[in-house]
């Protein structure tokens, strides 16, 4: 699930304008209103977009079928897209080609009559000009040829006056003028241009322009202009277009239909072989695949098959064997407590009589009492390791002021960071940070955190943060001992783990002590994380939802302290 | 499955995106130059006026423009080299041709213009029609500009200025016929065309636009409306003419269409002896007639046909006498008994016959005209102060005559005398003398106005109503003053018999192009009256004996004998 955060609309700052005290305030919260509709619009067209091209992505990855038929549909159609585009450019060239070469041939046999007509000009005759190219072009029009429907412009130009044969007036207009300059020049040209047909519409016309040869030292020019409508080529070539489009997607189609039928022989078998594999990493191991026949697809169900009967089989086994070492564990526990209990009694009352005691035998009930002591907790971890092993720890979620539970760890712990010269800081927000947690839980995740880190401090101040945000709660530990290795910080979790195996234990200690944290961080939901670094000391995080079996997505708190720096403040809190 | 729409989705875009895109057919391309064998024709050989000298003054400039417009090349590109950059490119050779005399000044103005004057000969228009010039000067101003350190012309006018030797020697007067109102003959009505290849066609266009503006009220054309398919195609003698546009049946016009185009076409000096006419390609279908047609083929459209019998005729001493043998005319006309002093005859346009005879009578009271049948008895019709000669047309039996010089009066054989309405004519003077064109549609006046005696050429214009009108009046040779008589030599040809202070004769086109002098040695004294008709020998009457021209010179009627007295010689139409 994505999400986008709007950007901050800016307010307009500084004074409005006195001169117009109420439309502009109008206008600006009319503008702010359309720029919030606006940014909204986006957004969800953003969302939507996003929401598509994910889908997309998602089965393009997911689907092999839909990989194999697009990959097939690219590749058909550029295929026939190129083979259409080379076919089609063939076919219009021919055509193109053909009606040229016709309106050339034409357009000279149109020369060669014409210089037979132009010879009937006399000098000086206005008349025998008008009449030669009315004639002229309209036997040129008479004759036809080959290259279809045409129009025949004649110009007769002496000097910088033109003179056309009636009735082309508009073809004549539409002449370009480059082919006008290249007939000029005395040569024959041909050009594609628009040129308007007789209702006035601009058509893409072949123009052939050539000279008429008449006396060379005359001050005439003749000019012949050819036009060609297009109009036929154009109709055929759309056709020809729309069967090659059609055909080409027919084909593509077609291609991409046999990938898909073919790809769905394979896929649907191997895709039955993976939701039985799904199903089965789900647990449900006595799920098999059906064999039918005896292709490579028969093969893989029967290998499949095998490898899920044997999985199966170990999977039971090492649960059985799991179970009984639970099983064994807290019996042992169990088993253990009663004998403690009556030892335990009998060390109480040798303590309570050690001061008649000489002082070695004193010193041995006290010492005898102490690891008693240890001996029970362990015990007590041990037994409650067990219970989350074998998944019977239950959570008692009821709402908690976050903020008194960490003062009351505080001073609980104040005795054990006083024997230790350390001091505890407790840093948490004015207002009461109310969490549906399991009070007995967290404090003993705390008292752990607080009295490792007291253990761990050097003499140095603890601190204690509490953080909260909308939905979720932190507390960090802070010292600012030894620290932590990056390996040691993998492993301070696991169980009966010491950073430093020849340290002596003085205080807590069983070993489980951080394994339990972590379940019980589990329990809620919430996280518990350590950052450490050689010299600069360590920092545990627990990070727990506001709302019983809500989800986090961030903490509060930084799992990295901002600064390392030791805390110069006095301004402890119990 | 369900995610294939989506895989399927961007090869079915790419496909339609990138098809589409390559376009059918090109709209736009740059210009692509075909290769081709060039087809240059071979330049035309002549003599060609010269480009301007560097450092030429604005005069010789503006005489240099003016040689220049005597080119046959398209376009007149030497003429406009003597014009400025501007000019040079709008200047039209096709606005017409003012013909002047050789003899002309050019004279620099104080405003650095360049003023020409010259005698107007005449001009022709963008149809070919010559006009006279009258007695008309030609001037004109050329404002010259330096280009380049070189004078220039920078306002010449459209058209062409060219000198008279140069027009003459340049452009040749080609006949165009029309078809008079009762479709008997074909009707010249000459062009003036530029030499060259370009003739035939441009003279057959010619006959398509239709008559000349004075004209066009007194012929029909049939091909009115009717369109050259391509040029006149000359191989060798024959020529083609392929038409369009004709009438969805053309059979009736066809004979008059074919015989406008055979006469036309079939000049000598076109050096084309037969016509192919195509319709839409198709040859013509004429009964009779070949597909290769000559002038034989059309003989009854000749304009100058005459009656076979059709010898000339002369009064002497009131009695009508025939030219070879001087012997008198059959019928009471010959005896004398009428006393004419002027007479005409018509032949019947169906027999050929001579058969209907007028003449003119002088008495004490004025004129009267006796009309009646060639071999019959003559019956007065009309009678006036003064009357002038009649005259006669081949196309019709009728007789004009001008009575009381300002009313014109026709007689149709056997009938009654109608008034002819000449509305230009009481402005022009008194008419002395009227001839009518063998085939009709012109008249040839001689008026006495203000300047003398001058000679007119009008149209004769005939209404549905049968109305008839002689309008259209035009000077045709200002040149020629004191004109004495006129006579028809063919229906595109006068002769005039004119001078200050000795009468000579003269030929001139009916347009006024052409006026040049006839011989008239073996003359005893200046000829008094002329008589004449296509494909005969000229007559005339000097100091009272009748000539007739022969190789050059004036014979007696009958060779080697004395001259025969007589007056008015005419020949029968």
């Amino acid at each position: 699930m994505t999400r986008t955060t709007a950007p901050d609309t800016p307010t307009p700052v500084g004074p409005e304008p006195p001169a117009q005290p109420r439309l502009p305030a109008e206008l600006t919260r009319v503008r702010r209103g359309l720029r919030r509709r606006a940014v909204r619009a986006r957004r969800r067209a953003r969302t939507l977009t996003r929401r598509v091209v994910g889908k997309a992505l998602r089965t393009w990855r997911s689907s092999l079928q839909v990989r194999i038929g697009a990959i097939t549909m690219v590749v058909a159609g550029t295929v026939v897209v190129i083979v259409s585009l080379v076919l089609f450019s063939q076919i219009r060239d021919q055509l193109l080609r053909v009606k040229r070469d016709a309106a050339i041939d034409q357009a000279q046999q149109g020369v060669l009559y014409a210089q037979t007509q132009v010879a009937g000009i006399a000098t000086g005759d206005a008349a025998s000009v008008r009449s030669a190219l009315d004639r002229t072009v309209r036997g040129l029009v008479n004759r036809g040829g080959a290259a279809g429907d045409f129009e025949v412009v004649m110009v007769y130009r002496t000097g910088e006056v033109e003179r056309t044969a009636d009735s082309q007036e508009y073809v004549f207009d539409a002449l370009p003028g480059d082919l006008r300059g290249e007939v000029d020049s005395g040569g024959q040209a041909s050009k594609y241009a628009l040129v308007p047909d007789e209702n006035r519409q601009p058509q893409p016309t072949l123009l052939i322009g050539a000279p008429v040869p008449s006396d060379a030292a005359g001050s005439e020019e003749i000019e012949l202009y050819y036009a060609f409508p297009l109009d036929q080529e154009e109709e055929s070539l759309s056709l020809i277009r729309s069967t090659v489009i059609i055909s080409g997607v027919a084909l593509t189609l077609f291609v991409v239909g046999i990938g898909v039928l073919v790809t769905r022989l394979v896929v649907d078998p191997v895709r039955r072989a993976a939701g039985t594999a799904q199903r089965l990493a789900e647990g449900q191991l006595e799920q098999r695949m059906t064999v039918r026949g005896e292709d490579d697809l028969a093969r893989l169900a029967t290998s499949f098959n095998a490898m899920a009967d044997s999985l199966q089989r170990q999977i039971t086994q090492l649960e059985g064997l799991s179970q009984l070492q639970q099983r064994f564990t807290s019996d042992v526990s169990h088993e253990l407590r009663t004998p403690l209990t009556t030892v335990q009694m009998a060390a109480d009352v040798l303590h309570e009589a050690r001061g008649d005691f000489p002082p070695q035998v004193a010193r041995s009930a006290e010492l005898l009492r102490a690891e008693l002591d240890r001996f029970e907790n362990l015990l007590t971890d041990l037994l409650e390791i067990s219970r989350y092993d074998a998944g019977a720890a239950m959570l008692d979620s009821e709402a908690v002021d976050l903020g008194a539970l960490v003062a009351r760890v505080a001073a609980g712990m104040w005795a054990l960071a006083e024997r230790h010269q350390s001091e505890i800081v407790v840093i948490r927000p004015d207002e009461d940070v109310i969490a549906e947690v399991d009070a007995r839980r967290v404090e003993r995740i705390l008292r752990n955190l607080v009295g490792n880190a007291i253990e761990h401090g050097a003499g140095k101040p603890i601190e204690i943060t509490l953080a909260a945000n909308r939905t979720a709660a932190a507390v960090t530990v802070r010292d600012f001992g030894v620290g932590l290795t990056s390996v040691d910080a993998q492993h301070v979790f696991d169980r009966f783990w010491r950073a430093d195996p020849s340290r002596v234990r003085t205080v807590g200690g069983s070993g489980l002590g951080l394994s339990i944290s972590l379940e019980d961080a589990r329990l809620h939901g919430g996280w518990l994380q350590v950052w450490g670094h050689p010299g600069a000391g360590a920092q545990f995080r627990l990070t727990v939802p506001l709302t019983a079996g809500g989800e986090l997505t961030s903490s509060p708190l930084p799992l990295r302290p901002a600064t390392v720096r030791r805390p110069e403040r006095p301004g402890a809190q119990p | 499955m369900r995610r294939l729409p989506a895989g399927l989705l961007p090869a079915l875009v790419a496909a339609l995106v990138v098809l589409p895109a390559c376009s059918t057919v090109p709209s736009s391309s740059p210009t692509v130059q075909i290769t081709q064998v060039p087809t240059r024709p071979a330049e035309e050989v002549g003599i060609e006026p010269l480009s301007p000298e560097p450092g030429a003054t604005p005069e010789e400039i503006v005489r240099g423009f003016i040689d220049a417009a005597a080119s046959t090349r398209p376009g007149h590109p030497v003429a406009r080299e003597h014009l400025a950059p501007e000019p040079a490119g709008s200047w039209s050779d096709e606005a017409g041709i003012t013909v002047i005399s050789p003899d002309y000044a050019t004279v620099t103005t104080p405003s650095g213009a360049v003023a020409v004057t010259a005698n107007l000969i005449g001009t022709v228009d963008e149809r070919g029609v010559f006009a006279v010039g009258g007695a008309g000067i030609f001037t004109r101003e050329f404002t010259v500009e330096q280009v380049d350190g070189q004078w220039r012309i920078s306002d010449p006018p459209d058209g062409l200025i060219i000198l008279e030797p140069d027009f003459a020697r340049l452009y040749d007067e080609r006949v165009a016929y029309f078809l008079d109102p009762t479709g008997q003959r074909v009707v010249p009505d000459p062009r003036l065309l530029i030499t060259g290849a370009a003739q035939p066609t441009a003279l057959v266009q010619r006959v398509l636009d239709g008559p000349s503006g004075a004209l066009s009220a007194g012929v029909r054309n049939p091909l009115t409306g009717v369109e050259l398919v391509s040029a006149v195609e000359v191989n060798g003698q024959n020529a083609v003419v392929d038409l369009t546009g004709l009438p969805g049946d053309p059979a009736p016009v066809l004979p008059e269409i074919c015989a406008q185009l055979v006469w036309t076409l079939v000049q000598p000096q076109l050096r084309i002896r037969t016509l192919e006419i195509r319709v839409d390609g198709e040859p013509v279908d004429v009964e009779g007639v070949p597909d290769q047609q000559t002038r034989e083929d059309w003989a009854s459209f000749d304009p100058e046909a005459v009656p076979l019998e059709g010898v000339g005729h002369y009064l002497s001493g009131g009695a009508l006498h025939t030219v070879n043998t001087g012997a008198p005319a059959p019928g009471p006309a010959g005896t004398g008994v009428y006393g004419l002093s002027s007479a005409a005859v018509a032949a019947d346009p169906r027999t050929g016959d001579l058969s209907f005879l007028a003449g003119v009578q002088r008495n004490a009271s004025g004129a009267t005209l006796f009309a009646g049948n060639y071999e019959g008895e003559l019956a007065a019709v009309v009678s006036g102060a003064t009357l002038s000669a009649p005259t006669v047309a081949a196309t019709r039996l009728e007789a004009w005559v001008v009575r009381n010089g300002v009313d014109v009066v026709r007689v149709p054989a056997g009938g009654a005398p109608q008034s002819v309405n000449a509305p230009t004519l009481p402005g022009l003077g008194i008419a002395g003398v009227l001839r009518l064109s063998p085939d009709g549609v012109r008249a040839a006046l001689v008026v006495e106005g203000p300047l003398g005696r001058a000679l007119y050429v009008g149209t004769v214009v005939r209404a549905d109503t049968g109305a008839v009108e002689l309008r259209d009046l035009r000077g045709i040779a200002p040149s020629l003053s004191q004109v004495v008589d006129v006579a028809w030599q063919d229906s595109a040809t006068l002769l005039v018999l004119a001078g200050e202070d000795r009468t000579a004769p003269y030929s001139v086109g009916v347009d006024g192009w052409g006026l040049s002098t006839m011989p008239s040695n073996g003359l005893p004294s200046p000829p008094e009256s002329i008589g004449a008709a296509p494909t005969r020998a000229p007559l005339v009457d000097a100091g009272g004996t009748i000539w007739r021209l022969s190789g050059g010179t004036w014979v007696t009627l009958v060779r080697g004998q004395e001259p025969l007295p007589g007056t008015a010689p005419f020949y029968p139409l």
